[in-house]
């Protein structure tokens, strides 16, 4: 009972399972390409919301950081090494963590609409640096056709061992950005999402956390942005527009990111398939995820599983409200007790 | 040694000067009051003693530690703490969490990129010390947003409390609050000053009479009066300028818009 709830609320086992089990699913197994991509949206989606959810801090131009990756990882293997695919996703990681490390140095202090404006005009910068510098980037044709080198000497030429090789990437990622949201840091965020100045006479320095934690962030979207790479074996501009970094705050809110460590992955799939699938069928298929985009968030303000979270806050409120009746009986309020510890 | 003192402290905002030249110096343990009409820079100076403010001109020193313009994450470690005068916490962390974050900093783990915040032994028993302290041991898991008013209060006051503070500022810690609750608040307050130094801004003039062992009046940035309860009562200029006539001190008290008008 105890071991069933907590893997429910913390899902990540299921969540390894069902994307280790995907290429065998009947019908949607043989799209290998698109639960790569779901993979690799969902570290991203992941690592931005380290950003928006926990620290509360709107960087809506984050697709930067996930392009530098792609970028950095193309002109690793284009440039100086193209044998083994691991060094190219770590020059990625490094130059999204880099790039994140500079840019929070500079708007650490900015909070609200400064933050979100200062993350948009930097992705912008890089979209116009990535489309006109022809030499290196490729300008508007990008960089194409590289060669993906093998994994540990394994070809990831068979969609289906790229995937698990993705998938691998999946897991180490998760379970380090899980465990960041579950550290002490994590904690700290959450506060200063909630009240900056409390934290601070808690003995935060919060723009320090801020920094780190938009860093940490960068490092997973640079890491995602170079596995992308590998999928398509190419890099384009197009991933640094800021359009693109709407795609993933879209996805994080509509998923349930601002209240739920997975929101950000039931964002991406909802994203992902609606993208593959309605497309397929008609053109202006964004005019349906816009529409409804706008009614759920009217609805559910916190995403999807803001539900989940609702839910349980409705609980809580009857157990306080148990609690109560309770307490004036001065032996009952026992059970309530054991029941928090359990969760706990 | 005095535990905390200024120096000429100043604090100007334009041509508005919220604390005027204001040298004080605070001893060891007790209750000391700021008592001054709104407005008076009581709350300006709280900001000015914690680093929220950094003085246009003067000195603070903590201990004899120079900590003028220190900000105030580095100076609750320096163990000065402060409670809001809007109850201030965190309404979506659970009772546990609120005071639990002050714990882990206090331990060294606010750095802690790997451990699970949930399952730090050290952090979680000292955490329920303070949920013993608070008698909220039962409630522990309920959102803070939940409480009563003036348990949220109490919180803000318990949540300072984590530094292990030796001088804790509090102010308002009654404002809002009502009939037992304030009570409540009250006895939680006199219950700590027995350990550490309590200043707090307070409206209310029972309260202040019942539990200062030193009031301060301060008015348009400056001391206007300092002393123990009985010398701020009967001076001359305090009556004048705040209390009014004696007869009337009672009701001038209860009645905070009087007071502040």
């Amino acid at each position: 009972m105890n071991k069933k709830r907590n893997i429910l609320k913390d899902p990540y086992l299921i969540i390894f399972l069902l994307f280790f089990i995907y290429p065998f699913v009947p019908y949607i197994g043989k799209y290998k390409a698109l639960g790569s991509e779901l993979l690799i949206w969902s570290i991203f989606a992941l690592s931005f919301n380290l950003v928006l959810g926990y620290a509360g801090l709107p960087s809506f131009g984050h697709g930067a950081f996930y392009g530098v990756g792609t970028y950095a990882t193309a002109l690793t293997i284009m440039h100086f090494y193209s044998k083994d695919v691991i060094i190219p996703l770590v020059v990625a990681a490094f130059f999204g963590g880099l790039f994140t490390f500079l840019y929070g140095y500079l708007i650490k202090r900015k909070r609200g609409i400064y933050f979100a404006l200062l993350t948009i005009a930097f992705t912008q910068i890089l979209y116009v640096i990535g489309f006109r510098w022809d030499e290196v980037t490729g300008g508007e044709t990008g960089i194409t056709s590289l060669k993906i080198g093998t994994f540990l000497g394994i070809s990831l030429k068979d969609p289906l061992y790229f995937y698990y090789f993705i998938f691998l990437l999946f897991v180490f990622a998760l379970i380090i950005i899980r465990r960041i949201a579950n550290s002490p840091v994590g904690k700290v965020l959450l506060a200063l999402k909630q009240d900056e100045k409390r934290a601070q006479y808690l003995g935060f320095n919060t723009e320090k956390y801020v920094w780190y934690i938009f860093t940490v962030s960068g490092i997973f979207a640079g890491l995602a942005g170079g596995m992308y790479c590998l999928l398509h074996s190419s890099a384009f501009a197009d991933t640094l527009h800021w359009t693109k970094s709407g795609d993933v705050v879209m996805a994080t809110l509509l998923g349930g990111g601002l209240v739920n460590f997975y929101g950000p992955i039931v964002g991406s799939l909802i994203f992902i398939t609606a993208r593959e699938f309605l497309s397929a069928f008609w053109d202006n298929w964004m005019l349906l995820y816009g529409l409804s985009f706008i009614i759920i968030i009217l609805f559910i303000p916190t995403g999807l599983l803001g539900i989940v979270e609702k839910i349980r806050e409705k609980k809580h409120i009857d157990s306080i409200n148990n609690g109560n009746n309770n307490s004036t009986m001065n032996g009952k309020s026992r059970p309530t007790k054991i029941l928090t510890k359990e969760e706990r | 040694m005095d535990l905390l003192r200024t120096e000429n402290l100043t604090k100007k905002f334009g041509e508005l000067v919220a604390v005027n030249n204001v040298s004080f110096s605070i001893k060891e343990k007790g209750v000391l009051s700021i008592i001054g009409p709104n407005g008076a820079g009581k709350t300006t100076f709280f900001n000015l003693l914690t680093g929220f403010y950094i003085p246009t001109s003067g000195k603070i020193y903590l201990r004899d530690e120079d900590i003028t313009g220190i900000p105030p994450f580095d100076i609750v470690h320096k163990k000065l703490s402060r409670s809001f005068q809007i109850a201030s916490y965190f309404p979506d962390f659970t009772i546990f969490e609120n005071i639990q974050i002050g714990v882990l900093n206090r331990l060294g783990y606010g750095f802690s990129f790997f451990s699970d915040a949930n399952h730090l032994t050290d952090v979680n028993e000292e955490t329920e010390k303070y949920m013993e302290m608070l008698g909220l041991k039962d409630q522990k898991d309920m959102k803070a947003k939940f409480l009563s008013h003036g348990d949220k209060k109490i919180l803000d006051i318990a949540m300072s409390l984590t530094l292990n503070p030796e001088i804790l500022l509090l102010d308002e810690p009654t404002s809002g609050v009502s009939g037992t609750e304030r009570t409540k608040v009250i006895e939680f307050i006199s219950k700590l000053a027995k350990d550490i130094k309590v200043v707090i801004v307070e409206h209310d003039m029972d309260i202040v009479f019942s539990i200062s062992d030193r009031i301060a009046v301060l008015t348009q940035g400056s001391i206007l009066a300092d002393g123990t309860v009985e010398e701020v009562r009967k001076n001359k200029d305090v009556q004048r300028a705040y209390l009014g006539e004696e007869e009337e001190e009672k009701k001038v008290g209860r009645d905070k818009d009087a007071v502040s008008g």
